[in-house]
């Protein structure tokens, strides 16, 4: 038996590739050192990009958890649980990059402010959804409670985006509807890391639902042996 | 130079991060295909005359 030739993850993967090789020279050498932040400001570019990526995992789980209640199709939960998964890691990645942005700028690394506050929540309820992915014997059971909490997750989501217009938060608001509040060189270093970790995400999200499939593939083979 | 070390532990980190996610699926994904490939070979042996 050969290995199916999958080749999405290569294609979304080489973009990555190409994407993280001509960033460090956006952002390092193009973009210019903001005067307040020195070098720190550079975290934004993966930071917020991060971010982005994380939007859309939990976006993706977010459509794949209603049409797993709606339809019952196991092909979703699969979609959702891996959209979760690449989801949660930039999420993580998230949180980590952001004090270390937040010592040197505001003194501290951590503030509960709205936003911060809201995506340490949205990270503990993915990772409540794989606890309960491991935790709950029957499949059926478990997709559903999981579909829901992939659900009631996401809508934390548009939450954290407008927290700086909802709340007086003290995270700075660069995106501001449509406008981004950046001088030309640091606005291509952001748009190119931007496009760059949408591809990584992709490129992540297809090899894991490749991961998946082949495992679900091992798991029947492993029922029609034992019948 | 101002904050060099903040910026450097932060581009480190999420490299590291990426790198080791993929190489945990690159793993998963080998042993399952090496398990179903085995299981494909000895299914094939039993049914063979």
């Amino acid at each position: 038996m050969h290995r199916r030739p999958y080749i999405l993850p290569f294609v979304f993967g080489m973009l990555a590739l190409i994407g993280l090789a001509i960033a460090p020279y956006l952002v390092f050498v193009y973009a210019g050192i903001e005067k307040e932040m020195g070098l720190a400001q550079k975290i934004f570019y993966y930071h917020v990009s991060s971010a982005f990526a994380m939007y859309i995992g939990f976006s993706l789980c977010f459509v794949f958890s209603i049409r797993y209640l709606w339809k019952r199709d196991k092909r979703c939960d699969l979609w959702a649980a891996c959209s979760a998964e690449v989801g949660l890691l930039f999420c993580s990645l998230v949180l980590l990059t952001g004090p270390i942005w937040a010592k040197p700028v505001w003194g501290a690394w951590w503030v509960w402010d709205a936003q911060l506050t809201l995506t340490l929540v949205l990270w503990l309820i993915f990772v409540a959804y794989f606890m309960l992915r491991t935790h709950i014997e029957d499949p059926v059971q478990n997709a559903r409670f999981r579909a829901v909490l992939g659900i009631v997750g996401f809508l934390n989501v548009p939450f954290i985006h407008y927290a700086t217009k909802l709340w007086r938060t003290h995270h700075p608001e660069v995106v501001r509807g449509e406008e981004i509040g950046l001088p030309p060189d640091m606005k291509t270093a952001f748009f190119f890391c931007v496009l760059t970790f949408f591809m990584l995400f992709f490129a992540l999200l297809f090899k894991r639902v490749s991961v998946e499939k082949a495992r679900d593939e091992l798991e029947s083979l492993k029922a029609e042996m034992r019948a | 130079m101002q904050h060099l070390e903040y910026m450097t532990a932060a581009y480190i980190l999420i490299w590291v991060a990426i790198l080791l996610y993929f190489l945990s699926l690159s793993k998963r994904e080998k042993a399952i295909w090496k398990e179903l490939r085995e299981l494909r070979a000895a299914l094939t042996k039993d049914n063979t005359p």
